[in-house]
């Protein structure tokens, strides 16, 4: 028969998974010597223990003899039985009770341990295994079929990369099943991606924290497979760490991104083209511009010697004769009106070359006479001269005028310069100038009949150079057409911008 | 020392200890009945409803000191004669459980062998 200690243990296996639990000793009679905390409080807490006799007080009536029974057997045998027997707590519960006969080392008296649990709280948790296990094969196949269905592949390995884990996607590619589980992973997977395998998991292991990277790797269709690979440490119910695993293959998305690129790269390149180009074109306008104030400023140091030799020249010589008739001016003389005479014309000859002088110097008002009126004047004074006919047309005054300022400034230019060229060095018999305004240019032509020239062999003097620089200045050309013995035209285009015109005539407006 | 039966509170959360100690008292005459507690909780529980003679009392429990039982048992139920069996031999524990009334102070790992007679001797 065994003794207390021997069946007191069961208490201690049971204890923990099958609370509430009930412990009592009792003898053949009911009466109890022990009883834990549990049991006294559910059961017996009303009552006094003095004079209580017992666990058969406790008992439903219908269970008595059946407990009776199993106390007498088991005070026959070694082992011990279980029974359902309801025991009373303000309503009677249902307990099974295990009860173990057992004897007292000192009196060998025959005592029973009587351990119990509550029939209900084991059918709640039976019912809650149950619903547990319903729950765990619904979340389980949900898993499953995500993993199934999954694009990645998706795997866990533990320390010692044996697979616990691999879904449908990865078994597929490397022919496995899952009888791989649970094997070393350098034994079911071979070759350079076994090896990638290993390297990532060892540094999972290592560092315990997540590492993703993109892979290449040469696949059994001979083709260079691109993956990005995401492993990462987890840890289970059980101590250890393991590492999971994701691999996705982006090869396609990988190739296009990488053709962006290399496009990107090229678009780039070719910007840079395009910008070393622009600069060095910004770089050859700056310097025909500079040519062209270069020019402008030579013509203006050039005009400045000629007035400075004008005056020199001429308006001093012509000075020094009338302070050499003054000098001798007397009335006595007897060709004192003849002398007088004489003085006034030298000093209206001076009047004369100062201004003609100094109507080439002033820039004509344009801004109150306009163009027309301007050019109109200057014919005028060519024809008092006479040397020559000369006939000046031009379109409609309002389109005239319509241009810019600097424009019809550098037209007039342009005709002082010519005609002082026929003057000096043609001996024309007739002269033409008209100034036609259409569309998005001004087109000016100085045509003369006289001596004309070779434009190859001849020099281009500093009346023309200026001509050709202002009409470059305004983005213009200059066309000129001549031949020894067949006259000269100047044809001179500039192109006339829109805003010219219509700041015009909003003016007008 | 009175004639009539005594019921005992063991307050102990070690089922080990248990299987040595309800053997012995189950040999004491005197002893009627006895209730095991596993924790401070249970104890105080207990002893409120069954007013034990005697409690065999443990420091070292689950939720709360032992000792902060043998304050309540000191300051609430001065007539319980409170025996302390524990792995905490050390002075300052005895001391302060015989300050708080204890009986006596039982080492589990060697005095088991005593509880017998100072049970026999307390009851």
């Amino acid at each position: 028969m065994n003794t207390i200690g021997a069946n007191i243990s069961k208490w201690v296996d049971t204890l923990d998974d099958q609370k509430p639990f009930y412990v009592a000793v009792i003898d053949d009679q009911g009466s109890m010597t022990f009883t834990n905390s549990h049991f006294y409080t559910s059961f017996q807490a009303s009552r006094a223990p003095a004079g209580y006799n017992g666990f058969f007080d406790l008992i439903h009536e219908n269970d008595r003899d059946q407990l009776n029974e199993a106390l007498a057997a088991l005070s026959l045998r070694d082992n011990s039985l279980t029974t359902e027997i309801r025991i009373k707590n303000g309503h009677f519960r249902w307990v099974k009770w295990e009860i173990s006969c057992v004897q007292m080392p000192e009196t060998r008296s025959e005592k029973f341990l009587c351990l119990g649990y509550d029939i209900a709280a084991h059918e709640q948790q039976k019912k809650n295994m149950q619903l547990f296990e319903q729950q765990y094969q619904t979340s389980n196949a949900l898993f499953t079929s995500f993993m199934d269905h999954t694009p990645y592949f998706s795997w866990i390995i533990d320390e010692d990369e044996n697979l616990m884990f691999a879904n449908k996607s990865l078994l597929e590619h490397f022919h496995l099943d899952r009888a791989a589980f649970g094997k070393n992973l350098n034994s079911v997977i071979s070759g350079p991606a076994a090896n990638i395998f290993s390297e990532k998991h060892n540094l999972v292991l290592k560092c315990n924290r997540r590492d993703q990277s993109i892979v290449k790797s040469t696949m059994a269709d001979g083709k260079e497979h691109v993956y990005q690979v995401t492993v990462f440490p987890i840890h289970g119910a059980a101590p250890g760490m393991m590492v999971g695993g994701e691999a996705l293959d982006i090869t396609e998305s990988y190739i296009a991104r990488q053709e962006e690129k290399a496009t990107s790269e090229r678009l780039l390149y070719m910007s840079e083209e395009v910008r070393v180009l622009e600069t060095q074109l910004a770089k050859q306008k700056l310097k025909e511009q500079k040519k062209v104030a270069e020019a402008i400023i030579q013509a203006q140091e050039e005009e400045r010697g000629r007035i400075g030799h004008e005056l020199h020249d001429n308006v001093n010589q012509i000075l020094a004769s009338g302070q050499l008739y003054l000098g001798i001016l007397n009335k006595e003389h007897e060709n004192f009106q003849e002398i007088k005479d004489k003085t006034m014309e030298i000093v209206q000859l001076g009047i004369e070359e100062i201004r003609n002088l100094s109507r080439s110097m002033v820039m004509p008002d344009l801004k109150e006479g306009g163009l027309v009126a301007s050019i109109s004047e200057l014919v005028e004074d060519l024809r008092f001269v006479k040397l020559f006919n000369i006939g000046f047309v031009h379109s409609k005054l309002c389109d005239v005028e319509s241009i810019s300022q600097g424009k019809k400034v550098t037209l007039f230019r342009i005709i002082q310069e010519q005609t002082k060229n026929i003057v000096k060095y043609s001996n024309a018999k007739n002269v033409e100038i008209s100034l036609y305004c259409g569309g998005d240019q001004v087109r000016l032509l100085i045509k003369d009949d006289g001596n004309g020239f070779d434009a190859q062999n001849t020099r281009r003097g500093l009346g023309l150079s200026n001509i050709y620089e202002r009409t470059r200045l305004y983005g213009g050309k200059v066309v000129l057409n001549t031949a020894p013995g067949k006259g000269c035209s100047v044809i001179v285009n500039i192109p006339v911008e829109l805003h010219d015109i219509s700041s015009q005539n909003s003016r007008k407006d | 020392m009175k004639n009539e039966k005594r019921t005992v509170l063991i307050v102990d959360d070690s089922i080990l200890i248990m299987e040595r100690m309800i053997p012995i008292l189950e040999e004491i005459e005197n002893i009627s009945f006895v209730v095991q507690a596993g924790s401070f909780r249970e104890g105080v529980e207990v002893l409120n409803t069954l007013k034990p003679d005697m409690v065999l009392l443990d420091i070292n429990l689950p939720d709360k000191s032992g000792i902060e039982l043998l304050r309540i048992i000191h300051e609430q139920h001065a007539e319980v004669t409170v025996l302390m069996i524990t792995n905490h031999s050390e002075s300052y524990y005895m001391e302060t459980c015989r300050r708080l009334g204890a009986r006596d102070f039982l080492d589990k790992s060697k005095d088991m062998d005593r509880l017998a007679g100072v049970l026999s001797t307390a009851c």
